[in-house]
């Protein structure tokens, strides 16, 4: 049992100086991450590096929606989720490319055609996890979407940022033509 | 009870768990960035924690590991050990039943959080503590040189 009196205040001296160690042993090593994330560059820079440096959107900033509502993910949780009918795969790339070939289950809604959907998405993402994706790492489409989606107070918002380029790489259950 | 106590088990556990937390630290160090991203989907911590969370927290994972391996300051690792466990087992239970998709950041940064992982991290959590109550100093390099002095 953790020792009582001065045994306790060694202790307690102990593990202050071991915490002031590790922790200012790695602040010292990785100062520019630390000093990136008080300047808020870090979570600017993992989003573009999920994203592998999307394009910068036309957008002002003020209309960018709140990062902490768009989940970044892996193709194995992408798999996961496309394999156990928790989600809805909403396919952001152009109608032509959908229908050339798309995740299986996938619906093909772009900004153009988010009105039409926006009731059924707003559903659907209560009962189901929404995973948008376009082409890969670089295409816009996939967060511009995401973006549309959360100022219509519809989140947390997925990206599967390898997109359609990697699913299919990787051999995964692809649909043809406008079916899901 | 004796096998609570036994200073055998407490040491193999001690060195389980140094060795694990070594494990765990050392994708996190080589890559920082990543394990940033990592802390960042959990949607825990505001930007600026994030920074120095990925910066700092592996460094202090090594230390713990290494201190624990060895049996050097065992109590005091162990009580940062289990306070360490408790704060990720924390984290990755809210996020399950957020029900969030998020990379564990565990030990390798590819692996995705779950009932799997909070079990995991519970059981270590529960010999962690384990540790903490009946202090392991067998096999430890503290004991070898408090025998020679």
């Amino acid at each position: 049992m953790v020792s009582k009196g001065p045994q306790l205040y060694r202790l307690i001296l102990e593990t202050a100086l071991l915490c002031i160690v590790g922790l200012g042993t790695g602040l010292a090593v990785n100062r520019h991450i630390a000093v990136q994330g008080f300047d808020g560059s870090l979570v600017e820079a993992i989003k573009q590096t999920l994203q592998n440096k999307i394009k910068e959107k036309a957008r002002p900033a003020s209309e960018v929606a709140p990062a902490g509502d768009i989940i970044f993910m892996g193709v194995e949780q992408a798999k996961e989720l496309c394999d156990s009918n928790r989600s809805l795969f909403i396919d952001a790339r152009a109608p032509e490319a959908y229908e050339a070939g798309h995740i299986y289950g996938a619906v093909n809604i772009t900004e153009q055609t988010i009105e039409d959907h926006i009731f059924e998405l707003m559903d659907k993402a209560r009962e189901s996890k929404v995973i948008i994706y376009c082409s890969g790492p670089e295409c816009p489409q996939a967060i511009e979407l995401a973006e549309l989606l959360i100022e219509n107070d519809i989140k947390p918002i997925h990206v599967y940022s390898g997109g359609w380029d990697q699913w299919q790489k990787l051999g995964y259950p692809v649909v043809k033509g406008r079916g899901r | 009870m004796s096998l609570l106590r036994n200073q055998y088990v407490l040491a193999l556990i001690r060195i389980l768990l140094g060795a694990l937390f070594i494990y765990a630290a050392v994708p996190k160090m080589l890559d920082p960035y990543t394990f940033a991203v990592a802390v960042y989907n959990y949607k825990m911590l505001p930007g600026f924690a994030v920074g120095l969370v990925a910066a700092a927290l592996p460094w202090l994972e090594l230390l713990i590991g290494i201190l624990l391996v060895v049996g050097v300051r065992v109590q005091a690792s162990t009580l940062i050990c289990t306070g360490m466990l408790v704060v990720f087992t924390l984290a990755i239970f809210i996020n399950t039943l957020r029900g969030i998709d998020v990379d564990c950041g565990c030990f390798s940064t590819d692996r995705s959080i779950g009932w799997a992982a909070v079990a995991e991290d519970s059981l270590l959590t529960l010999l962690s503590f384990w540790c903490l109550l009946f202090v392991p100093n067998r096999f430890s390099l503290e004991r070898l040189f408090r025998r020679r002095t």
